[in-house]
């Protein structure tokens, strides 16, 4: 399997903090790769570091990014877009956010595929999306495409993002928390959405999520990042079947449904520290870490359990 | 008898020509936790402003401790208000971003309890803090500048301060990540053990709901499809939507 995109050893921080410290990971084409881990960890800052859609004080101070062979980061921030619009397709957190009001769906889908696609008609595009949308499971196609956002459920905007993302014909979809918005049984549709699409020939996915539960549906491989960098990564079985570092099993139990047991409380293992040196060689989970020991202050290095399963952790 | 409870309460939103809630009945018993589950726009939310007297109904009568909410006045109706305190998915939506968290905290007492002094309120806040898990320093701070965590322990303290009967929790836990919804989850715990206060958990989590619940309303397109206890689910739900929603939450994982 070749690679499509690589992060590697990437570091970004805003005026005060560091945010990215020593980000790497990659996806292979036609991979499904996931990235789990809480609020603030910098998740979703991975991907605004390779859509160029960082916040206005947020630098990238040093590593790269890799996209088909090509370091991404040597062109500026509209260069970037141009260049990488055409081959990676985004749905953004907020799909309610994203599509413009006064756009009727049809519009916002053609436009999509004119933009990569300049010498194509409009007449074409919208036959286009009529038939991307049937293949997305929509049954009233030329309906959906008449209306306005405002007029779309929740789950139907999700679907709307999804497939402007897929006008253009994209080697990556880029998604940032895809069903965090959505009801439980809307969430079940676009999990089975998303699984569909992970089938798709040639079409590598990267999702950010905090749900586990989609996660394993879809994901190949997955990353756990805490504190701004990767704490663990393996196949999908081996993160959830064997998970490895303290932290992701402490993800896992919170994440377990049905494990409740109302007699006793939730079990808790404290929140993220705002002030942990993200950037220290030392590790980041430490404080909450249950099973630490000396060795975890020094510098911590990555520890191989199978040729995919790797974990910074002295164990 | 029902601390707070509605006979064949009905809403019509006339703007949008819309009937949100359709004939519906239901009752909080003293120290009971109830909860609402369904999907969004399916009343829940409607229901739980009604209940607490933040809406009217079109039709249909709601009841505390028996007496006809729109009836009360004056003394009764402040009492009421005070009574049955709300906390919100969106914490900082509902606190003023120009006080600090103290100001959020006092301003409410200042209100209900006009005879006690302003050092007297400021120790009672920094006291209910401290019970909420909060550090006392935290009170200077502006709500935009805590966490959502923190925040949403604010909102919990600034209605545990005022001594009431039943809290309303719409979706109170999730925007938050696990971690931190687990840590709130647990202050409520500790918070019904402590006060026998009722609780309304109003959540589209069944999960959750089953976990904190004594009872479960599972609502379908404004009307109530049944009513639960939370101990047997899967062997008392007779309704096929029951049966989907229990599917979605455990069918999978």
């Amino acid at each position: 399997m070749s690679e499509l995109l690589s992060f590697r050893s990437l570091y970004a921080r805003d005026e005060r903090h560091a945010i990215l410290a020593g980000l790497s990971l990659h996806v292979n084409r036609g991979e499904t790769v996931a990235i789990v881990g809480e609020s603030g960890c910098g998740k979703t800052m991975s991907i605004g570091a390779l859509l160029s859609i960082l916040p206005d004080d947020v630098r990238i101070t040093s590593g790269s990014i890799i996209f088909d062979g090509e370091d991404v980061l040597k062109y500026s921030g509209k260069e970037r877009m141009a260049r990488l619009y055409s081959r990676i397709g985004f749905v953004p957190q907020n799909t309610s956010d994203s599509l413009y009001p006064l756009m009727t769906v049809s519009k916002v889908m053609t436009d999509a595929y004119v933009r990569s696609h300049p010498d194509a008609g409009r007449k074409h595009a919208a036959e286009k999306a009529a038939i991307l949308l049937s293949s997305l499971g929509i049954e009233d196609a030329e309906r959906v495409l008449s209306l306005y956002p405002s007029q779309l459920s929740g789950g139907m905007k999700q679907r709307i993002n999804i497939a402007s993302a897929l006008m253009g014909d994209i080697d990556l979809l880029v998604a940032d928390e895809p069903t965090s918005a959505l009801d439980i049984h809307i969430r079940r549709q676009i999990e089975s959405l998303y699984a569909s699409l992970s089938g798709r020939e040639g079409l590598a996915m990267l999702v950010v999520s905090h749900d586990l539960g989609f996660v394993r549906s879809i994901a190949d491989r997955v990353y756990v990042m805490y504190a701004g960098r990767i704490i663990e990564e393996g196949l999908s079985d081996e993160i959830f079947s064997d998970p490895a570092h303290p932290y992701t099993k402490a993800l896992m139990t919170l994440g377990t449904m049905g494990a409740r047991d109302r007699e006793h409380d939730l079990p808790e293992f404290g929140r993220p520290s705002s002030d942990i040196d993200r950037e220290s060689p030392a590790c980041a989970f430490l404080p909450r870490c249950s099973c630490r020991k000396d060795q975890c202050a020094g510098p911590v290095g990555y520890a191989c359990i199978s040729d995919t399963h790797f974990v910074r952790c002295v164990l | 008898m029902s601390v707070l409870s509605c006979v064949n309460v009905t809403k019509i939103f006339h703007d949008e020509d819309f009937e949100a809630l359709r004939n519906i009945s239901m009752n909080i018993e003293e120290g009971e936790s109830v909860g609402i589950v369904g999907e969004s726009g399916c009343g829940k939310s409607t229901l739980g402003s009604i209940i607490g007297g933040l809406e009217e109904p079109t039709e249909g009568t709601v009841l505390y401790h028996g007496n006809d909410v729109s009836r009360l006045k004056g003394r009764d109706f402040r009492h009421f208000r005070r009574s049955v305190q709300y906390i919100f998915q969106d914490p900082k939506g509902a606190m003023n971003p120009f006080f600090t968290l103290r100001h959020v905290l006092v301003e409410p007492l200042r209100i209900n309890f006009p005879e006690a002094g302003k050092a007297e309120l400021v120790r009672r806040a920094e006291e209910m803090a401290g019970k909420v898990g909060l550090p006392a320093g935290i009170l200077d701070a502006h709500p935009y500048e805590v966490s959502g965590g923190e925040a949403q322990r604010i909102a919990i303290a600034r209605a545990l301060l005022l001594e009431p009967e039943v809290i309303i929790a719409d979706e109170c836990v999730s925007a938050l990540d696990l971690s931190i919804q687990a840590e709130v989850v647990n202050l409520l715990r500790h918070v019904r053990k402590e006060t026998h206060a009722s609780f309304l958990f109003i959540s589209h989590d069944l999960d959750l709901v089953r976990y904190f619940c004594d009872r479960v309303y599972v609502m379908l397109h404004g009307r109530i499809v049944e009513c639960l206890d939370c101990r047997h689910m899967e062997e008392d739900a007779a309704s096929e939507y029951t049966r989907m929603l229990l599917e979605d939450a455990y069918g999978k994982c």
